[in-house]
């Protein structure tokens, strides 16, 4: 009888997946004293975002301090953290400076075991990051991301190298979800007979085959499993503990855990957790709808997703996640994990939807990913790319390809007034907008946890609609240079409407002339204008017509002529709807649509402005 | 007298006119893109107008819709602030065409200015001093010998198709320019496909200093003052003084006789600029005219006591200039500040956003010429200018300590700003002296 290891990972997918403001200290500890007892092997607390909404959440401790706390209830269980090798638990890469100021943080509040990986598997980016781990007497998890492109042979060949720098286990990160079965089968017959320490199978489940390939690894001599008490989560969906401990009755295999117990402790996590957890996150629609034909994590076809509905393009996702998979292809096919993920995502969204041909706007990342300044790709770059790239040999440099500032003394001395807690200025260096919020209501006590939701409730008011303020993170790698040449392209196309959120900022760019199906410009605070405009209820199916232009309003092509609609009318595709007059010309206004003329909301010969209501059209 | 304007444009400027309206009993109209649709510009005009989408092109630069609107609102005359319209003969000649009255110069003197070798030309016709340098492209490295040795080294070597510095060089003597002639040759024909190349006098530690001047609808011109513009990064000037630190009269007294010629020259009306290169040893060089108000107006209304929108729109009315003076003399000192929403310490790169908190400074001897305020939204499709800080001190050691104590007055929370970039300027002793040039900033504070 073989027994398996267990990494739970409900507390990491908990921190990513509630809705922040709700999680507060008493909930968290009605869960975390039902652990007790349990003998997991290790809980994944940290990692992914798991760090930065932390700081959102009215736990009112940074996420070093939440290590400590869970440390402090279940002091029997060690804990983990996932790091990227360079990266950390940002999309950027960290200088070697912070590396060793986190690790140590981390070390001093419980984490004893990191599982460390590098998006392109190279060797030579977890050399430094896995050596301050073993200095400072912690164990480190080799992480290979597993990429279906690969020959099984290719996984104990780089794991063998990553236990020759000291890590004591290795995982297989199955980020994409491409595994299968028959491969799980002989991936981890391979390593069992060629690795002697224990190998753990950490998988999202989004083609619904992880219990599956689960089970084919552990009956192949898979050590380590991770499972969660959540069904889902927002990142990606880790298979439920409740399956897998079932499918493994009646084999040779066997486990730790009470199986009664764990029972218990899904109940109060539901009755404590789920409530707070995003409601979309359940929804499977999303991951029918488009994951079996572009296969991509869950977390990144979110991002996209969110990235679109703001910029009103949504109806482009399946191109731009076509297109996500066609730059993967064409750049060598690097796993689609941070931050590689996010740098193929926003030059997607930039070759798909922002400009009129691919690779005409190449963000900066893109290009260091290509010049291989965050390792070494894993298979060839396509030519044409490469040729591209020509143009822009002389921003590359050589030596030290990245910078990385040195930001933890600056951080820290931005800081000094208000804190010196180590813990705060490494959060701070990660997120430091989340980190200056959070500060700020922790030295304002809990009265202002209050001003802080009403703050977050203003802006939603602000926004047109709720469900849309999710912000885009994965276009964080474009910066204010960028965007004014996004801008400027933008200008010189055809492109309707964008609009974005790039760190709080709501960006919007509006090429839109005729007509638009959504709320007209803003007007509210208008003073005292002779040309009004009106802003009806807007039925489902109906449309506004906006005029594109500013100028006079004529129903009719002549004075005393029939106007050309009135309401009720039938009218189709290509007929004309009035005229505006600007600088003696008279401008037609074509419907782009088959309906019946609603509302007529100008009077012959009123003066318009742009954007101002004309009439509304019931769409057939 | 015109009964309504029509201000084509945003932000501070915008304000600034629609505040001389008012008090001149005119009523304005303003126009507005939806990005600006909260602005305050708009609520303090009599009227506003929605002319087109956030972008520039769009709305702000917009002819039709802007010439429509002035229509539809019945304005007899359109102020276009500075930037956008304000230097496009076009727009002038449209606004003419429509019975409309362009409020700045004729569209002539506004193509003369803005095309430089044209203007150059002309300034060289009226004995007016330009850096000396090659006419046009020089041909070969015998030629760019002899031309050096006539104006003296140093020289720079520039690509005529360059910018941003590309293709550029310093030689200090005859042996650079043999070394480095054929290498911005080679350089320029790389970047630009051409190679050709024009030489001019290098000025080490230029000083700009620029003159306002008025002209009549009769021609009647004068200057209303100098201006020190010399606290620039790359070319944006950040700190602008009235009257120049340190200028000798005599020399003060030299270039604004000039800049009135310049302005004679080519017939000039309206209100307008004319700009000066000074060097280390008083050798003064035209380099251009800005034809529109200009961003650092008020430190000349601070120290002459006018008020030159007023006078640009009367000017642009008819009215006479009715003083027989050529200049007026300054009293005291002002600076003034360009806020920017703009990130020093990351390669001042703007910083769009939301303004949570903003304290405006106040007391004696402080104006504040600005369109924010608390929640206000700074959109990225237009400059990052978030507000001007105006000092006036009865010299400049007092206007010096004004501004430190209004600088730490002023509060913009929510997105970073040049602020604190211009209290560390204030700290700084070679500022303080008056030991400034165009090259200051980098030098100071750039590594």
């Amino acid at each position: 009888m073989k027994t398996i290891k267990i990494n739970d990972i409900t507390f990491r997918d908990i921190f990513q997946s509630i809705d922040s403001l709700d999680l507060n200290k008493k909930k968290l500890l009605s869960v975390l004293e039902n652990y007790t007892g349990l003998e997991y092997d290790s809980l994944e607390i940290l990692g992914g975002s798991s760090f930065e909404k932390i700081l959102e959440t009215d736990l009112g401790m940074n996420p070093f301090q939440v290590s400590s706390f869970i440390k402090s209830i279940i002091p029997s269980i060690p804990l983990q953290a996932l790091i990227g090798a360079k990266n950390l638990i940002g999309s950027e890469i960290c200088s070697n400076d912070i590396i060793e100021k986190f690790i140590k943080e981390s070390i001093k509040n419980g984490i004893s075991i990191f599982r460390v990986y590098d998006s392109l598997n190279d060797i030579e980016n977890f050399k430094f990051t896995v050596s301050e781990i073993m200095d400072n007497g912690a164990q480190c998890q080799g992480t290979v991301i597993f990429d279906d492109l690969r020959d099984s042979s290719y996984y104990p060949d780089i794991a063998s190298k990553l236990i020759a720098m000291g890590c004591s286990s290795i995982c297989i990160k199955d980020a994409e979800s491409t595994m299968i079965p028959g491969k799980a089968t002989e991936l981890f017959s391979l390593l069992s007979k060629e690795i002697d320490i224990p190998v753990y199978f950490s998988a999202s489940n989004l083609r619904g085959l992880q219990t599956l390939n689960y089970f084919e690894a552990a009956i192949n001599g898979c050590n380590g499993f991770d499972l969660s008490f959540l069904p889902s989560s927002y990142n990606d969906l880790t298979p439920t503990v409740f399956s897998f401990l079932l499918s493994l009755k009646g084999s040779n295999i066997s486990y730790n855990i009470d199986y009664e117990k764990i029972a218990e402790l899904g109940e109060i996590i539901k009755k404590n957790i789920y409530p707070h957890i995003k409601l979309d996150l359940f929804s499977t629609r999303f991951i029918l709808d488009h994951t079996n034909k572009n296969l991509l994590p869950k977390w990144l076809i979110t991002e996209i997703n969110n990235q679109l509905v703001e910029i009103s393009e949504i109806e482009s996702l399946d191109r731009v996640l076509e297109e996500v998979s066609r730059i993967k292809n064409e750049i060598g096919n690097p796993s689609l994990s941070t931050p590689v993920g996010q740098i193929i995502g926003s030059q997607a969204v930039l070759n798909s939807v922002i400009s009129d041909n691919r690779w005409d706007i190449l963000s900066d990342e893109i290009k260091k990913l290509i010049w291989g300044h965050y390792g070494k790709l894993p298979r060839k770059i396509d030519e044409a790319i490469l040729d591209k790239m020509e143009s822009f040999t002389e921003e590359r440099k050589d030596g030290d390809p990245i910078e990385t500032k040195d930001a933890y003394e600056e951080c820290a001395s931005e800081l000094k007034k208000i804190t010196s807690e180590e813990g705060d200025i490494l959060s701070y260096c990660f997120f430091p907008k989340r980190t200056a919020q959070y500060l700020e209501d922790k030295g304002k006590g809990s009265k202002k946890q209050k001003h802080k939701r009403e703050l977050v409730k203003i802006t939603r008011e602000d926004s047109e609609d709720t469900d849309k303020q999710i912000s885009f993170s994965g276009l964080k790698n474009l910066d204010i240079k960028k965007l004014k040449e996004i801008t400027s392209l933008v200008e010189s196309s055809n492109i309707d409407e964008i609009k974005f959120e790039l760190d709080d900022i709501k960006i919007s760019i509006n090429n839109l002339m005729q007509t638009k199906t959504s709320q007209p410009p803003q007007n509210n605070n208008q003073v005292n204008t002779d040309v009004q405009e009106q802003k009806p209820v807007l039925e489902a199916g109906s449309v506004e017509i906006i005029s594109p232009i500013v100028g006079t309003f004529y129903s009719s092509s002549a004075p005393g002529e029939l106007p050309f609609v009135k309401a009720g009318d039938t009218v189709k595709k290509g007929d004309t709807l009035f005229i505006i007059e600007a600088m003696k010309h008279m401008n037609r206004v074509i419907s782009e649509y088959d309906g019946i003329i609603g509302e007529i909301l100008t009077q012959n010969e009123e003066a318009v402005e742009y954007g101002q209501t004309i009439m509304i059209i019931k769409k057939d | 007298m015109f009964k309504r304007i029509l201000i084509a444009n945003r932000g501070e400027i915008a304000i600034r006119i629609i505040r001389a309206c008012r008090e001149m009993g005119i009523e304005c109209v303003a126009v507005y893109s939806t990005a600006d649709s909260a602005s305050l510009h708009r609520k303090m005009a009599d009227q506003s107008i929605c002319i087109g989408p956030p972008q520039p092109l769009k709305s702000y630069l917009n002819i039709d819709n802007i010439i429509t609107a002035a229509q539809v609102s019945k304005c007899d005359a359109i102020h276009p602030g500075y930037g956008f319209l304000s230097e496009n003969e076009r727009f002038v000649q449209i606004c003419h065409d429509n019975n409309i009255n362009f409020i700045g110069p004729p569209g002539e003197a506004i193509a003369l200015a803005g095309n430089k070798s044209r203007a150059i030309e002309a300034m060289k016709n009226n004995r007016i001093p330009v850096i000396p340098g090659s006419d046009g492209n020089i041909a070969d490295l015998d030629s760019a010998k002899k031309l050096c040795k006539r104006i003296k080294y140093p020289v720079m070597v520039k690509a005529a198709f360059g910018g941003g510095g590309k293709g550029m060089r310093i030689c200090q003597n005859q042996k650079d320019l043999v070394e480095f002639f054929p290498m911005a040759k080679a350089e320029s024909e790389k970047a630009f496909g051409v190679g050709d190349l024009y030489i001019e006098k290098y000025i080490s530690k230029p000083r700009h200093i620029e003159f306002q001047i008025m002209a009549d609808s009769s021609g009647r011109t004068v200057c209303v003052g100098e201006r020190e513009c010399s606290i620039q990064r790359r070319h944006q000037k950040l700190i602008e003084e009235a009257p120049a630190v340190n200028l000798s009269p005599k020399i003060s007294r030299a270039m604004r006789e000039y800049a009135v010629r310049a302005a004679r020259a080519i017939k000039y009306r309206s209100l307008g600029t004319i700009e000066f290169l000074l060097d280390e040893s008083n050798n003064f060089y035209f380099i251009e005219i800005n034809t529109r108000i200009q961003v650092e107006h008020p430190v000349t209304e601070a120290v002459m006591g006018m008020d030159l929108i007023k006078e640009q729109i009367l000017i642009s009315s008819g009215k006479k200039i009715e003083n027989k003076k050529e200049y007026y003399g300054p009293r005291g000192h002002a600076i003034e500040f360009r806020i920017n929403a703009e990130d020093t310490q990351n390669d001042f790169v703007p910083c769009p956003g939301k303004i949570t908190k903003c304290i405006f400074p106040d007391g004696p001897g402080v104006r504040v010429d600005t369109f924010i305020n608390t929640g206000s939204i700074i959109s990225p499709f237009y400059d990052s200018l978030l507000a001007k800080l105006i000092i006036w001190g009865n010299d400049r050691k007092t206007a010096i300590a004004r501004s430190a104590r209004a600088l730490d007055e002023f509060e913009i929370e929510g997105i970073r700003t040049t602020i604190p970039f211009h209290k560390r300027i204030l700290a700084n002793r070679k500022f303080i002296e008056g030991n400034i040039h165009t090259h200051f900033i980098e030098e100071e504070f750039i590594d």
